[in-house]
């Protein structure tokens, strides 16, 4: 049976810490602007009843993809387990998909990401502090903390300028048995990832069990990340 | 909500649209009678893609990766407007390239019927293709008003264009096609489908709600006072008082029809930015 | 090597496909692990060491590919279960930062201050270990040693070395710790009822109840990622009630949120006291109770000592049985302090008092009072400390199931003797009183019943501006920052400006720095050297190894160990060898018997002798095995087995060996200070700025707060919160701390806010994205309004940690002179919590007004 990968995230688990923010940045090297997992933040309520909510965001990979549908050359597109990628060799840049995608998930690089540690020589205190470029020469590396292992399968390990780039669902981790980054780094325990069609699953249990949220349903994407439990 | 699309793409859709209504107005001279109005008819299927592709070209440069386009041709999506729209387009360039040249070299009459059918068929796919673009990407203010709003907008630009262009002959088809009675007609249409657009952003949900809000609050100039005032109702009166024998189409011609093409304009500009204030 | 941009998309793709090629890892069924710490299949190796971005001190790993450091996480032989918070992801930003500092400088600007440029240049270790050990050598030769001082912020195990022992064997009793800046006036409390003067270890697992005082526990100080793993659980078992005047990360997922107004914590946990007692409900097993069965404790009453019965009297008498002195508590304080009294202090109404006292009183010895530095480090805070710690004391929770702990350690090799190596002609300096003042009259700095315990570690500028007890002519500072990082920000300026000469090993050129005739690159501890730390998580004591899993890009040594034994070589070449003769002679490879030649030998050594109770097999018995140093690097961390729960009732570290409601440790803690400066001790307290006088100082009691600045002029109490990303003020030249830190309810991406309730707002004319001037009695910063809810009316928080002028391009606006947001350090008083020394950091003790820009 073809798989149909989704995750989960427990809001009541969830403490807003952001450690998914961070190991997503540190597994695909996005650059500083572009963050594939994110959060959005709402207070509301008057003191002293307050209430403050975090819930973790990231690209929903849904069936019914409408970043897939409008994009011209099919760079963004579906693959068979369902993950929606990107392959930044036929994008023409258009943007079209950020435009149809209603959850800002997209970003577009308008220069070569991480470019200054190519280009940025200057330094603090001459020859008592590094430059960017140095940093990256001593490194032999684009940047010091660059994660090769992103380039696996031929996708741009780090993206340069003119196409968009998003979460993967961590595509290459996946192919190696691995779940995606912000899974793995959840200090709280708050995601599940797995195979929806496997009904041994555990995400397939715990959907079950739960009543599921999925952010903006009334847009008809069917998303394939589900929330569960509440953040208060 | 970050601007992704700035004003290159409203240009685009403007100009094409300019290109795509003088097409269509040459086209529909040259059926009528090529040969009396062969100034009015070579100007126009001249100019069609000339500024069909100045948008092109504009399009081009907001792209991030436009060598890329040429894979267009192979990695096709035909669920996407913009991929269909590109070969569209390309055939309407292509197509209304050849018969500027003839038209330039051979004149208007020694054209092939059948080939300005096409290309005319092209252009009104072309003019109806920039509305569904937008609407194709499905963002809040973006509906299926937008095909009809975006073609008859630029037909009227197109046509008015096409007649500040040869304004020797502008009163000679006026007269002859109730020129005022007509554009009247299309400008109506146009006002009707842009309040039905609106009042159905003012109805709808939440977010179309909140676009409506934006739409009358940050953009009210842009629509009231350009889109609508210049764009169409000023215009629209002229016309009327021509009609009724307050003036002269002489008089009101040129004003009237300046308005026209500058209120496409930023009625266009002004969709394109509003849709991504959603 | 030098790369182009073109070059290095090859090697990405190059590196991509060795990467591919190299994986330990066989494609099994491409089946993605679910909800599992899934750690193999990725290329690379994950190495063993320890984050100290705060006091947590989680065992960590980093995977190193190709000698680069790629990605953490946490240790999965650690205590927490290999969890980690978002601050160890921050660190590699700072090992990778641009602006650390790649060799020793020396500055050749000779003026110092706020602003100027030092004119840095580089220069070789040679020259700059060389200029040093002259400065040492020049005091040894003036005797006057004792005018050496060595300033340490936080630091590794290995700190015996730099800060045990190198000041006394070169003659100085100035080693001066950070640790007035972190949490003492909390282990305060804990001290003076339970002779515990360290931070508590809590039984999540069985708990009913958690009262948190401002303890922001899933995002900041301690046992973080633990807490975060747990905090959901707990919430389907226990209550939690949060008080904070901030809505803080905790506070936001707790059932319930007290805003408190800062600094009154204690009015509110003797408010709680109150109710339990008068209410019947504390924990009579623990506490005891009237010999008759009755409740004594009647509002506004004294527990009588006897009453009448059939016209005969008769003793009333309390079986008090692991406490010491709740009637005299009662008499003395509690009596009159009902939740109508506490509600106009604290802002907290009387019906929710009574509330979470049922509450908290009704979960029983299952029931945490959960102390930290928020309510505790404030100028009378000592005793808010003492308040809120007292009702695990009534609730039997103190070191039961469900409750707050104590806590064993890792075994280590001691400290070899130093004495043999003391030079004679050092005799006087040693003897010298600290520079800090701590112990003099105004200081008590309590610990075990005796004055002068404790640091004063933000004291240190005014002694030595006053050169009071002596001037200071030669310092080294390494891993900190106290310009920046404590109060009194313009006296240490001034300080610093006046020291003749100054050397500061730091990672980068941080706002001490800038006043450093020599500044010497330090290791980044998490990746790049050698060391150990010791902690509890989760109930259990462990050790957690740092080791150098990359080689630093920067020419950097490790602060703790290579540089006093460069120090101890170069003083040995200029005829004084004791340094160095105490290094060879003590810290030999335990394994061949090898004696350190160079700096790295040492390190290396000494790091093996510290840990040898544990690599060689010797504590098996007590915890995880391990049986060899190589062991001990690659699973980074050993264990001791589960803490036992209850034995420590009855043999409390306290004067009665009772938990302390009177607390007689107190007492003769202060009765030793006042015997010290012959001063009564109604004397001693009113010295250490509290108000309450004779007995009643020693049972939890009301102080009021205090408050600098007229509320007329000044009409908001500043107050100011932790971030989950500060990595103790050492992440903000990073660029994710940025880009993240809307992870703090209430703050903004890229800013550093002013949060200013809505109401506020309106009376003021403030609204969301204003910048203004915060303005205090005693300095001025820039900030930006951010309108929200979490925030009393009143009361305005900001978040600690930016607002630097130097540390980086992207910490401060313009390196050197302009900060990048504003240090709240800048607005304070300089004041203290005197009786444990403390630098009350976390605000409510100045008020600020606010002016638009």
């Amino acid at each position: 049976m073809t798989k149909k990968y989704g995750m989960i995230i427990d809001l009541h688990r969830c403490v807003g810490c952001g450690a998914c923010n961070l190991a997503c940045k540190s597994e695909n090297n996005t650059p500083v602007g572009i963050d594939w997992a994110s959060h959005k933040i709402e207070t509301y309520g008057v003191f002293p009843k307050v209430t403050y909510t975090h819930t973790p965001t990231l690209c929903n990979h849904c069936e019914d993809a409408p970043c897939v549908r409008v994009c011209p050359t099919h760079a963004m597109h579906k693959t068979d387990e369902g993950f929606v990628v990107h392959d930044p060799s036929i994008c023409i840049g258009c943007k079209s998909c950020m435009l149809a995608d209603p959850y800002g998930v997209i970003h577009f690089n308008t220069k070569d990401a991480f470019i200054e540690f190519a280009t940025d020589t200057s330094s603090e205190v001459k020859d008592g502090t590094f430059s960017k470029k140095e940093l990256s020469d001593k490194s032999k590396a684009p940047f010091p903390n660059f994660n090769a292992e992103r380039g696996a399968g031929g996708y741009e390990a780090i993206r340069r300028a003119g196409a968009v780039e998003k979460c993967t669902f961590c595509n290459h981790r996946v192919a190696k048995g691995l779940a995606p980054a912000c899974v793995v780094a959840c200090p709280a325990d708050a995601r599940i990832f797995g195979d929806m069609n496997d009904p041994k699953s555990q995400i397939t249990k715990v959907l079950k069990e739960n009543k599921p949220t999925i952010l903006l349903p009334e847009k008809g994407t069917n998303p394939k990340v589900f929330y569960i439990g509440s953040y208060n | 909500m970050q601007i992704v699309w700035d004003i290159r793409v409203s240009l685009d859709l403007f100009l094409g649209g300019l290109g795509v209504g003088a097409f269509l107005m040459g086209a529909v001279l040259y059926y009528i009678d090529a040969k009396s109005y062969e100034g009015i008819v070579k100007k126009a299927l001249v100019i069609a893609p000339l500024l069909v592709m100045a948008g092109l070209l504009l399009l081009l440069t907001e792209l991030g990766r436009p060598l890329n386009v040429i894979k267009t041709l192979y990695a096709i999506n035909p669920t996407s407007f913009m991929s269909i729209g590109i070969f569209l387009q390309s055939a309407f360039v292509l197509i209304s390239l050849f018969i500027a040249f003839n038209v330039l070299t051979k004149g208007a009459s020694a054209l092939c019927a059948k080939m300005v059918y096409a290309g005319a068929i092209l252009a009104g796919l072309v003019g109806l293709y920039h509305g569904f673009l937008l609407s194709g990407i499905a963002r809040e203010p973006w509906n299926n008003a937008m095909p009809i709003i975006f073609f008859v907008s630029s037909i009227l630009a197109g046509s008015s264009l096409s007649l500040l262009l040869n304004m020797d002959y502008a009163e000679d088809v006026a007269k002859k096609f109730k020129l005022p009675i007509v554009i009247n007609m299309i400008l109506t249409l146009e006002l009707a489908a842009i309040f039905a657009w609106v009042y159905n952003l003012a109805l709808t949900t939440a977010s179309s709600k909140h676009i409506y809000d934006v739409l009358m609050s940050s953009f009210s100039i842009e629509f009231w006072g350009l889109s609508i005032v210049v764009g169409l109702i000023i215009p629209l009166a002229l016309f009327t008082l021509v009609l009724l024998g307050k003036t002269t189409f002489r008089l009101v011609f040129v004003p009237a029809s300046i308005a026209i093409v500058v209120g496409s304009f930023f009625l266009k500009n002004l969709v394109v930015y509003l849709g991504q204030m959603a | 090597m030098s790369i182009n941009r073109r070059d290095f998309l090859k090697t990405t793709a190059a590196t991509a496909a060795v990467a591919t090629t190299v994986s330990v890892f066989t494609p099994q069924a491409v089946e993605a692990k679910t909800g599992e710490l899934a750690y193999e299949g990725e290329s690379g190796k994950w190495i063993s060491s320890t984050c100290q971005g705060c006091t947590s001190w989680c065992s960590i790993q980093g995977l190193v590919q190709d000698g680069r450091l790629i990605k953490v996480r946490g240790n999965p032989n650690s205590a927490s279960g290999g969890r980690i918070c978002p601050r160890p992801h921050l660190a590699i930003q700072q090992a990778y930062d641009p602006d650390r500092v790649k060799t020793p400088l020396k500055r050749t600007n000779l003026k110092k201050g706020r602003g100027i440029d030092p004119k840095f240049v580089p220069i070789s270790w040679d020259e700059a270990i060389d200029t040093i050990a002259d400065k040492i050598m020049e005091l040894i030769n003036a005797g006057e040693t004792h005018k050496f001082l060595l300033a340490r912020g936080r630091y590794t195990y290995m700190n015996e070395i730099m800060y045990g022992t190198f000041p006394k064997l070169i003659g100085s009793p100035n080693n001066i710790s950070h640790s007035a800046l972190c949490a003492d006036a909390e282990e305060f409390g804990r001290e003076q009822t339970e002779g515990y003067p360290k931070y508590a270890d809590f039984d999540l697992d069985h708990t009913r109840y958690i009262l948190g005082w401002s303890s922001d526990m899933v995002a900041s100080n301690r046992q973080v990622p633990w807490f975060i793993n747990q905090f959901g659980k707990v919430k389907d078992r226990a209550k939690i009630t949060t008080i904070d005047p901030r809505l803080s990360a905790t506070a936001a997922k707790s059932h319930r949120w007290l805003p408190i107004i800062p600094g009154t914590d204690g009015a509110l946990a003797i408010a709680i006291a109150h109710v339990i007692l008068s209410e019947g409900k504390w924990n009579k097993e623990f506490v005891g109770d009237f010999a008759d069965g009755k409740n004594y404790f009647v509002p506004g009453v004294e527990v009588p000592s006897e009453i009448i019965v059939d016209e005969k009297p008769l003793p009333v008498i309390f079986n008090e049985i692991h406490t010491n002195g709740v009637v005299a508590w009662w008499n003395l304080e509690l009596k009159e302090r009902t939740p109508e009294w506490a509600e106009s202090i604290t802002g907290i109404s009387a019906q929710e008092i009574k509330e979470v006292a049922r509450e908290f009183a009704e979960a029983g010895n299952r029931a945490i009072s959960w102390t930290s530095p928020g309510a505790a480090m404030q100028i009378r805070g000592g005793i808010s400390s003492f308040a809120c710690h007292a009702l695990n004391g009534l609730v039997g929770s103190v070191d039961h199931e469900g409750g707050i702990l104590q806590e064993s350690s890792a075994p280590t090799a001691k400290t070899p003797d130093v004495k043999p190596y003391i030079d004679p002609r050092f005799a006087a300096s040693l003897k010298k009183p600290k520079i800090d003042q701590r112990g003099t009259k105004g200081f008590p700095a309590l610990e075990h019943m005796k004055s002068g315990q404790f640091v004063c570690t933000s004291r240190v500028a005014q002694a030595m501006l006053d050169k009071d007890p002596y001037d200071i002519k030669v310092a080294i500072g390494y891993w900190n920052n106290w310009v920046f990082s404590s109060m009194g920000t313009k006296q240490w300026e001034e300080a610093m400006s006046k020291l003749p000469f100054f050397a500061h090993i730091t990672t980068n050129i941080a706002e001490m720095s800038m006043f450093a005739d020599i500044v010497l690159p330090a290791k980044i501890h998490l990746f790049e050297r050698y060391g150990f730390a010791k902690t509890k998580q989760n109930l259990q004591a462990y050790l957690s190894m740092h080791q150098p899993m990359i080689k630093s890009l920067a020419d950097a040594r490790t602060d703790e160990t290579e540089v006093p034994f460069m120090l101890a070589q170069a003083l040995a070449k200029k005829g004084f060898d004791a340094p160095l003769r105490y290094f060879q002679d003590n810290f030999k490879d335990p394994e061949t018997g090898k004696t350190p030649e160079t700096p790295a030998e040492f390190d290396l050594f000494a790091v093996k002798f510290y840990t040898k109770p544990i690599w060689d097999g010797s504590s098996n018995s007590k915890g995880d095995t391990i049986n060899s140093w190589n062991e001990l690097l690659e699973k980074g961390v050993w264990k001791t087995k589960r803490y036992k729960i209850g034995e420590k009732i009855g043999h409390f570290h306290t004067a009665t060996h009772k938990f302390e409601f009177f607390s007689e440790t107190l007492k003769a803690g202060l009765q030793n200070h006042a015997d010290k400066h012959k001063m009564s001790l109604d004397e001693a307290i009113q010295a250490a700025n509290y108000t309450v006088m004779g007995e009643q100082f020693f049972v939890p009691h009301y102080e009021p707060a205090v408050r600098y600045g007229d509320e007329k002029v000044y009409p908001f109490i500043f107050t100011e919160h932790r971030s989950r990303l500060n990595r103790e003020g050492r992440s903000q030249n990073t660029p994710w701390y940025y880009t993240t830190k809307n992870v703090d309810p209430g703050d903004e991406n890229e800013k550093d806010v002013t949060k200013v309730n809505p109401l506020d707002g309106a009376k003021y004319g403030l609204k969301t994205g204003d910048k203004v001037r915060l303005v205090s009695m005693f300095g001025t910063i820039e900030s930006e309004i951010k309108l929200w809810e979490g925030v009393r009316p009143g009361t305005v928080v900001k978040c600690f940690g930016q607002g630097h002028w130097a540390y980086g391009r992207v910490g401060s606006e313009v390196f050197g002179s302009k900060p990048r947001g504003g240090n709240n350090n800048e607005l304070y008083c300089y004041d203290w919590e005197r009786l444990s020394g403390s630098n009350p950091r976390h605000g409510g003790h100045t008020r600020v007004k606010i002016e638009k820009i």
